[in-house]
Parts: structure tokens; C-alpha cells; sequence
């Protein structure tokens, strides 16, 4: 509740930048209606934002952007300006750029398009724009040619010159200008070279510090096993399956019919009849009469019997079916 | 000055083809990367541009302290960031609407608010870095309770600070415009190519 002139002028910033609420303004324009005090004070304040809405002078940015120092302006708060302050940091930029069509001619600004193109529907945009590259292509191609040979023939002519001509001819500009260019493409590629290995380098250093790569040997298998008696030490045949130690494996393991639609539980027993691994809710295909079973991992060489039970109400397992394996 | 600077003023202004197209594309050329930004009236842009060059060179005001296309294309910069500044200016809540209805004429002319930007700039200077700050927040259209909640300050404290930086800023501003104008800018940096020609002429 806004009560007296403290308050009213406390809300003024925040007046002129829109955002009290509508009660908070209504309360404020109703007081500055009646209190010309206030009235002033809200000038003094729009004043204020003035004066802190304030940007470098132009002058300050185009000599930054010369690398000159900026005439009278403080440049600790040049700085910090311009640190804060995207719009200068953008006029900055622009003047850069400026700078740099300056001093270099070869830098072709494009001419930015005056009207809207018109819209180019479906394949026929595509087709032109194909066209369009093409040609640009071609253009492009003639025009390197043609450099090509301006400068073969200026080569040409400058080897036809007498060696023992007094004083030497200046060479012709275009042929100081390619070399100019190709003494900076030169530079550039190696550069490019250094970087290049730089990146080799690092990358060497990344392959090293990674831990060794384990070394593949993850087979996965899928195997369907048919009901079996259990397994003794000793006792398994030559047709139980074998799945190679640390292996992935699914077993299918084909089942009877069930007769109840119980749970299940699952052991994996080895010969000694000490159970490795066990489970219950074990996944039933009822239209295959299958269960799928992911051979569990640690599971080390040996034979064992998958045991299925069938979990009664009560609780109580009863052996349903059974299944020989070997891990090697 | 050199000379073939000279002979370039001087068909320049003869209006001779050649002198006129050098000059010319000196200016698109220096604009260019300002197109973006005022692209809704390029043309008059490049136009006011040329005009101003015409009369810079007109009245003498290049005196070949750099070469003329460096001098053109600082006056280009500088018409350009003029330009887009005066698209930038913040358009404040209008003090007319919020006077509407009251009685007698505004305590301050909306004109002296335009005042000598140099001088504002110099008066932002001398505030405190607290100041800035605080105001620059105000100024990017933030509400008092959020500046509160960003501050962690109660809005009451906020309200007074804003009041106090306020009260400075014109404290310094009345102390500046007591001191002659000579005194407050830098006589070594004048602010525009036009006024070194001018300081210098």
C-alpha cells in the first residue's frame, strides 16, 4: 500500500520501466496527480535513467575498433561497458568488420538481396537451386581457369625475358598478387599442418589415458534346451550343452504344458547340488509353452541343472521341469 | 595531404564519374556490415552518408591527416552507429501520459533531458559501480521484487539505494554543468572526424 511521497518516489524506476503492477500504478499516478513535488521528483528521476542509460561516445568504439585508445573516455569503464552492455559489444563488431573491408580488398562483401525472392514451390525450387549450383560451378571453374592461365602466360612472359636485362622489370601486379596468395595459402596450410598435429597429438594422449579396451569376447547365444533329469558329478552326457564361460546366452527352455497358470521359480543348481542362482517370476511363453531364460553371469565351469518350480499357494515349490547345461 | 587524395576531393566535388564512383563504393564498402541493422532504410542510410561527405569535403574539413579513405570510412562508421543508435533509443514510459490531467506544465522540459550527451556520459563516469549496476538492471526492465529476489535485498532497501544513486548521479550532473564546457571534455579527443576538422580548422 502505497501511503506517502517516500513511497510514491521509491516506485518512480520502476514506473518508467513498466513494470509495477497495475494497482501500484494506479496508486502512484493517483498521488502525482495531486502532489507537484512529486511530480518533479519523477522528472529528476526520468533524468537519472538518462544518464545511466548511457553509451559510449561512437568515437570511443570506432577507436577501439582502430586499436586506438579511446579519446577521453575512461577505459576501466570502457571496458566494463562493454562487458555488460551487448549493444555496444555489437556496435564494436560492426566497426571491426568495417575495419577489416578496410584494409583488405580481397574480402568481397555480398550484396544483401533488396526485394524478397519469390517463393519456390516443391522440386521445381530444387531443380533451380541445382541449376543455380551449377552453374556457379561452371563460373567458378571458367574463372579459375582463366586465372590459371593469365598466370601461366604471365610466367610465360616473364621467363622469355632476357635474364641479363638491366635493371629488372617490375613484376606484372597480378603475378606479385598470386604469389602474394599463395605465400599466405602456404603459410595457412602449414598452419593447418601444425594443427593437425597438435590434434594427432592429443588424441594419442586421449588413447593412452582411456583404459585398455576389454578384448571382445562377448558371445551371445541363444540355446533351446529340452526337459532333462538332473544332473550328478560325473553323470552329465555328451549331449548336454555347452556354453562357454562368461558368455551371453538366453535359453529357451521348452516346457510341458502348464497345467495352472502358477508362478515359477527357477534355480540353477550345480553338481554338488548347491544352488548357484535362483530366481522366482520367471518369463513363461504360454503360447510356445517356453521359458526364456538369460543364463545369469559368475556362473564359473562346471555342469548344473536348471530346476523350474512351480510355486503353490501356499507357497510350496514343486519341481516342474529340469534341464542339463555345461559351462566350459 | 596527398596528392591523389586531392585530385579525388577535387573531381569528387566537380561531380566527375570516376571520382564520384571511387567515393562511392569507399562508402558501401565501409557500411556494409551495418546493412543488416538498418536494412529497412538502406538507401536513405547511404544517401545521408553521401551527403554529409559531400559537405565535409565541401567545407575543407579533410586535411589529410590520414589517407581520405581512412577518413571516409570513419565518417561512415560514425553516421552508421549514429544511425543505429537513434533506432535503439529507449522509449520510456511518456511522462505526458502520466502528467495527463494534472495541473500546470511539467517541471522539467522533456528537451533538457536530451541534453549534451558527452556530459551524461561523464556523469555516468563519476557513479559508483553499485549505481551502475543497480540502474543498468531497472534499465533491462526488471521488477523491484524480482531485482530483490536476484539481489537477496529487502525492496524497501532497493527503492532507497535506486533513490540515493539517483540523487548522485544528479548531484554530479549539476557539478558538472557548472564547469565550463571547454573544461569537462578533453580538448586532445574531439569526438567526430567533422570535429577535428573543426578543432583544427
Amino acid at each position: 500500500m502505497i501511503s506517502n511521497c517516500d513511497d510514491v518516489r521509491g516506485m518512480f524506476p520502476w514506473l518508467l520501466n513498466g513494470t509495477l503492477s497495475d494497482d501500484e500504478r494506479r496508486e502512484v499516478l493517483q498521488h502525482l496527480a495531486t502532489c507537484a513535488t512529486c511530480r518533479h521528483d519523477l522528472a529528476d528521476t526520468r533524468l537519472a535513467a538518462e544518464i545511466f542509460d548511457q553509451h559510449p561516445p561512437a568515437e570511443a568504439i570506432l577507436a577501439l575498433a582502430w586499436d586506438e585508445t579511446p579519446p577521453g573516455v575512461d577505459p576501466a569503464l570502457l571496458e566494463e561497458h562493454l562487458a555488460s552492455c551487448p549493444r555496444c559489444a555489437a556496435e564494436l563488431e560492426l566497426a571491426r568488420m568495417s575495419r577489416r573491408l578496410e584494409e583488405d580488398d580481397r574480402i568481397v562483401p555480398l550484396t544483401r538481396r533488396t526485394a524478397p525472392a519469390a517463393p519456390a514451390t516443391g522440386w521445381r525450387g530444387w531443380k533451380s537451386a541445382a541449376l543455380a549450383a551449377g552453374l556457379a560451378g561452371v563460373v567458378a571453374s571458367a574463372g579459375w581457369f582463366q586465372t590459371a592461365g593469365r598466370v601461366g602466360t604471365l610466367e610465360k612472359q616473364l621467363a622469355e625475358k632476357p635474364a641479363v636485362a638491366a635493371p629488372a622489370p617490375a613484376p606484372p601486379a597480378a603475378g606479385s598478387h598470386n604469389e602474394q596468395l599463395a605465400a599466405e595459402l602456404q603459410e595457412k596450410m602449414k598452419k593447418i599442418d601444425q594443427k593437425e598435429k597438435e590434434l594427432s597429438a592429443q588424441l594419442d594422449q586421449l588413447a593412452e589415458a582411456r583404459p585398455a579396451a576389454p578384448t571382445p569376447q562377448m558371445i551371445s547365444r541363444t540355446l533351446n534346451l529340452m526337459p532333462s533329469g538332473d544332473v550328478a558329478r560325473g553323470g552329465e552326457s555328451a549331449e548336454t550343452p555347452e556354453i562357454p564361460a562368461r558368455s551371453s546366452a538366453v535359453l529357451l527352455l521348452q516346457a510341458n504344458p502348464p497345467d495352472t497358470n502358477l508362478d515359477r521359480a527357477v534355480e540353477i543348481v550345480n553338481a554338488s547340488g548347491k544352488v548357484a542362482w535362483s530366481a522366482t517370476g520367471l518369463p513363461f511363453d504360454a503360447e510356445n509353452h517356453i521359458y526364456a531364460l538369460a543364463l545369469p553371469a559368475g556362473l564359473s565351469a562346471g555342469t548344473y541343472t536348471i530346476r523350474i518350480y512351480r510355486i503353490a499357494a501356499d507357497g510350496r515349490r514343486e519341481p516342474v521341469e529340469s534341464y542339463a547345461i555345461r559351462v566350459k | 595531404m596527398a596528392t591523389d587524395d586531392q585530385e579525388i576531393v577535387s573531381r569528387f566535388l566537380r561531380g566527375e564519374a570516376d571520382a564520384v564512383g571511387t567515393v562511392d563504393g569507399w562508402i558501401s564498402r565501409a557500411a556494409w556490415p551495418y546493412q543488416r541493422r538498418l536494412a529497412n532504410r538502406w538507401d536513405d542510410v547511404l544517401q545521408d552518408i553521401r551527403l554529409e561527405i559531400t559537405r565535409l569535403l565541401g567545407q575543407g574539413k579533410f586535411r589529410g591527416e590520414s589517407s581520405l579513405r581512412t577518413y571516409l570510412w570513419r565518417v561512415t562508421n560514425h553516421s552508421c552507429l549514429d544511425q543505429i543508435r537513434a533506432d535503439s533509443k529507449r522509449q520510456w514510459t511518456d511522462l505526458e501520459e502520466i502528467e495527463k490531467g494534472t495541473a500546470g506544465p511539467p517541471p522539467h522540459p522533456t528537451a533538457a533531458i536530451h541534453e549534451d550527451r558527452d556530459l551524461l556520459w561523464r556523469v555516468l563516469e563519476r557513479s559508483s559501480q553499485d549505481c551502475r549496476e543497480l540502474w543498468r538492471m531497472i534499465l533491462a526492465g526488471h521488477s523491484y521484487r524480482d531485482m530483490s529476489l536476484r539481489l537477496g535485498v529487502a525492496e524497501g532497501t532497493l527503492r532507497v539505494r535506486a533513490l540515493r544513486c539517483r540523487e548522485k548521479a544528479l548531484a554530479a550532473r549539476a557539478e558538472l554543468l557548472a564547469t565550463p564546457a571547454t573544461n569537462r571534455r578533453n580538448a586532445e579527443a574531439p569526438a567526430t572526424p567533422n570535429q577535428v576538422e573543426e578543432a583544427n580548422g
